[in-house]
């Protein structure tokens, strides 16, 4: 291990002259943007404490003069079990409890130079100092610009919501005091620290210096643009312009692949051991960014950064930021399992890269903008890089689609979930929020892309996702590229419905009676989502027919000749069907159930028998 | 063949206690000859196996008509694909799908308490005798047996303890090393010796229930214990050849009944293997205590 350090010090630097200039922007606006970041962080990893200062200055982008600041001291969700944040998440994340406490002191608050701390209130929400508003004693103008410069010590909880440590693995996110987002009316979108909800702020340009001990390898947002030995400390300076936020992720033992696409360069940092896990995570990123780019827009960075974290740090696993993401996974490549695997986590995350990261939507109000979109061009990856049969599971035995997975997901047990245009604060549960959010959002967007077409699909997002560059959308912009992709109709009568009231596209054979004449089927309809489908016909010489059902709420009638068996939707076209158990009726092939059940308890019951 | 007589082994080191009898030598020339008679006795006893086959079946097949009725009437004869599977699986309390493991249990209760006159018999057909003889040590020799099993499986757990014992070291010890590949690959190596156990536990298990048919229960520990020896290496290829021919067949992509012909099939050459192991044990333990039926 340890004359691993130096050479991968050596090996760093090589790639970083190898690769190019990171600072490279491949396709940045070409104005700075409004707002600038300078944020010094120092980590004691012994005391898992980062001591740091932020300098900012902000520019009033909106109509008004303001005067209030509102700030973000995220840290402070983790202060005590009585905070938003430990109250609507139950103490527990994604299945990661709460294992101690964190917390951001700030020690200075200056604006132009005047301090301001002594005038702040911290406290907007009973028990919760995750919100901090700054009164001015001077109005700042449109357009008119400050200087605000802040010190702060902040103590990171042990890993489980997404920012913290674990052991010697340290995830430095929101640890600094960061405006919220302003916006155009003046009003400062701030909230605090949600159990479910993300993040959201302006694009900034950002430059972050981190400080760790010697020999420690840290990956960041932005380019490394320094990197040097100041005693016992390693000291590097990233920068990156139009992001919306930085971080950092330090340990001493990560280790380093390296790959492009294009004119991305990828760093890959993994724990020892993940070597053949991070060749995959590689892998999924260049054809994510192959195919992201150009569904949605090209890569505008020139580098992404790529965390494998360690097990036992599960708590920052699946979490993304500014070019740079923590992936999930075992340590071994497992291709042949998409969803559960490497494939799912990697290219979700890439996927956040575009929404959220580029399109910047506010996560708290309107997370299907972010995580549902995100979830079905996910999807969409995997089934460009498996197939649609198997982009869940793809072993010889079994293969299962990853959007019948999602749709399980969504449908859960017999409580349906919240529609997926709720605000963060308003579901019931965690669980309710991902059934809804993530996997009932997808869903809908996959049974559009399966009736009309997938390609169609792509176009109306990729519309989405450009004309939105380094915006901040909101729900009736995504409408309105659809409905001039598809038409009026289509949020009117399909995605509103779907989205905001939940309403499904469920299809029952009612009534299947063969006979000499024909077979009398009736076939019903229930939501009101028009969903286009067909009845497939399965007659006893083998010939197949396919009757249009579209729109229709009831079909009801004889069908000629000698019809064995119908089926609604047989290409599992319609993913808001509560169940497809009674989407049939008639012979059907037989799979061996009977063969298969009686092998699998005779080989079950020899454990036990003679 | 006579009965074969302890022989000392001088200059070796020895974990025996003192109390514990010395093993008789064993004769290398002899335990081929066991290997290669087995399989004749096997096949001698066809009849009999082919009865085990059908009462293991006859167990499984209640279980299994549960629920692939249960199944059928939800989803019709295709329940496995993949269009309803997963809604058989999200709707599966509500479908009935518990009754089919109910009755999963039950059968599976009633394998165990019918395993060792079943295979008390089954043993003994193995060792020639005709079927009246079968039955009837069968039933005189199933409290024994009984007290054979149980003895073993508190041996087994007292050392099946002690033997993981490696693995959860290694396990506390690598739990915060970051390259988990290594934990996980010192966690699994440190599971050999319990499965192992495990695996000799079963053996030994096969080798005194076969002792107990002639044997007290002590002797029959005993003399199974020294069996396994010379047999230990027939039980692990068998074992492994019956995981084969299990549940890695039950996702075979073939028409229903070349599916149910090539199951069942596999199912009886598993319980052919058994036999085939069985009646290696059988002639082992009998070696021990000179006991091979006459006519062999």
């Amino acid at each position: 291990m340890l004359p691993r350090r130096p050479l991968s010090r050596f090996a760093a630097a090589l790639a970083l002259a190898l690769l190019g200039p990171a600072t490279a922007a491949a396709d940045l606006p070409d104005d700075a943007p409004p707002h600038h970041y300078e944020v010094i962080a120092t980590l004691d990893p012994e005391a898992h404490t980062i001591v740091g200062s932020v300098t900012i200055r902000f520019t009033n982008t909106s109509r008004v003069p303001l005067t209030e600041l509102r700030f973000h001291l995220y840290m402070n969700a983790f202060e005590s079990e009585e905070t938003v944040f430990m109250k609507e998440s139950r103490s527990s994340l994604r299945g990661v409890r709460a294992r101690g406490e964190g917390s951001i002191e700030l020690e200075t608050l200056r604006v132009e130079g005047v301090d301001r701390l002594g005038r702040a209130d911290d406290e907007l929400v009973e028990n919760d100092h995750t919100q901090l508003s700054v009164p001015l004693t001077t109005a700042v103008e449109p357009g008119a610009q400050i200087a605000i410069d802040a010190t702060f010590t902040t103590h990171l909880p042990p890993l489980f919501a997404r920012a913290g440590y674990s052991r010697d693995f340290h995830v430095g996110a929101q640890f600094f005091p960061k405006l919220a987002k302003l916006e155009d009316d003046g009003t400062w979108a701030s909230f605090p620290y949600h159990g479910n909800g993300e993040f959201y702020s302006d694009f900034a340009r950002y430059e972050l210096v981190v400080d760790v001990p010697e020999g420690w390898v840290v990956g960041a947002t932005g380019a490394r643009t320094s990197d040097r030995s100041e005693g016992s400390r390693r000291v590097m300076r990233f920068e990156q312009a139009w992001v919306h936020d930085t971080v950092f992720v330090a340990a001493p033992w990560l280790e380093e692949l390296l790959g492009r696409e294009g004119d991305v360069a990828i760093r890959v940092l993994h724990p020892p051991g993940y070597g053949s896990a991070a060749e995959r995570h590689l892998e999924v990123t260049r054809a994510g960014l192959r195919h992201f780019g150009e569904v949605l827009g090209e890569y505008p960075y020139a580098q992404l950064t790529v965390i494998v974290p360690p097990r036992g740090a599960e708590g920052g696993a699946g979490m993304e930021y500014p070019t740079l993401f923590l992936t999930a996974g075992p340590w071994l490549a497992m291709p042949r399992l998409p969803f559960i695997a490497q494939d799912e986590v990697t290219a979700h995350e890439l996927g956040h890269q575009w929404f959220q990261g580029i399109v910047a939507t506010n996560e708290v109000a309107h997370p299907m903008l972010d995580e549902g979109l995100t979830e079905w061009i996910t999807g969409d990856l995997l089934h460009e890089l498996h197939g649609r049969d198997r982009s869940g599971v793809d072993l010889p035995f079994l293969r299962l689609d990853g959007f019948a997975i999602r749709r399980a997901w969504s449908l859960g047990d017999d409580e349906p979930a919240s529609p997926p245009a709720t605000a963060v604060g308003d579901f019931r549960s965690s669980m309710d929020y991902g059934r809804s959010v993530y996997a009932r959002t997808s869903t809908v967007l996959e049974t559009v892309a399966r009736s009309w077409g997938r390609e169609k699909l792509r176009r109306t997002l990729g519309d989405y996702a450009r004309r939105h560059r380094f915006g901040h959308p909101e729900p009736a912009d995504l409408y309105a590229s659809f409905d001039r992709s598809y038409g009026p109709w289509m949020s009117a009568r399909v995605l509103r419905p779907a989205l905001e009231d939940g309403e499904l596209a469920a299809f029952r054979v009612m009534r299947f009676e063969p006979g000499d004449e024909g077979a009398r089927v009736t076939v019903q309809r229930a939501g009101s989502l028009p969903i286009p489908t067909q009845l497939r016909v399965v007659r006893g010489d083998g010939s197949v027919e396919w009757i249009p059902l579209s729109g229709r709420p009831r079909f009801d009638g004889t069908i000629e000749g000698d019809v064995r068996s119908v089926r609604v939707d047989a290409a599992r076209n319609a993913l808001l069907d509560r169940s497809r158990l009674d989407d049939g009726a008639g012979d059907r092939p037989s799979t061996g159930l009977l063969a298969r059940a009686l092998h699998f308890a005779q080989s079950l019951l020899g454990v036990f028998g003679p | 063949m006579s009965a074969t007589d302890p022989s000392p082994s001088s200059g070796t080191l020895s974990l025996r206690p003192s109390f514990w009898p010395r093993p008789p030598a064993s004769d290398p020339e002899m335990e081929k000859s066991y290997r290669r008679s087995a399989w004749k006795d096997a096949w001698d006893a066809r009849a009999a196996t082919f009865v085990v086959h059908l009462i293991t079946l006859a167990l499984a097949a209640w279980p299994a008509a549960v629920w692939r009725s249960t199944m059928a009437a939800a989803a019709g004869p295709a329940p496995l694909e993949q269009d309803v599977l997963l809604d058989i699986v999200r709707e599966g309390e509500s479908l009935g799908l518990g009754g089919a493991l109910l009755a999963f249990v039950f059968a599976s209760v009633l394998a165990m308490l019918l395993s060792v006159p079943v295979q008390l018999a089954w043993i003994a057909a193995l060792a020639g005798r005709d079927r009246r003889q079968c039955l009837e040590l069968a039933l005189r020799r199933w409290p024994r047996a009984i007290a054979v099993t149980l003895l073993i499986g508190v041996i087994a757990a007292l050392v099946l303890a002690l033997a993981c014992l490696p693995a959860y070291f290694l396990h506390t010890s690598y739990t915060g090393e970051p390259n988990a590949r290594t934990h996980d690959l010192l966690v699994l190596a440190g599971l050999v010796v319990p499965l192992l156990v495990v695996m000799t536990a079963c053996a030994w298990l096969d080798l005194a229930r076969a002792a107990c048919i002639r044997q007290s229960v002590g002797e029959s520990l005993k003399r199974g214990w020294w069996a396994l020896k010379g047999s230990s290496g027939t039980y692990t290829w068998v074992t492994v050849a019956r995981v084969g021919l299990g549940l890695p067949l039950l996702m075979l992509p073939l028409p229903p009944i070349a599916l149910l012909i090539v199951l069942q099939s596999s199912a009886l050459l598993a319980t052919f293997l058994r036999s085939r192991w069985l009646a290696e044990a059988w002639r082992h333990v009998a070696a021990r205590v000179s006991e091979i039926p006459s006519d062999s």
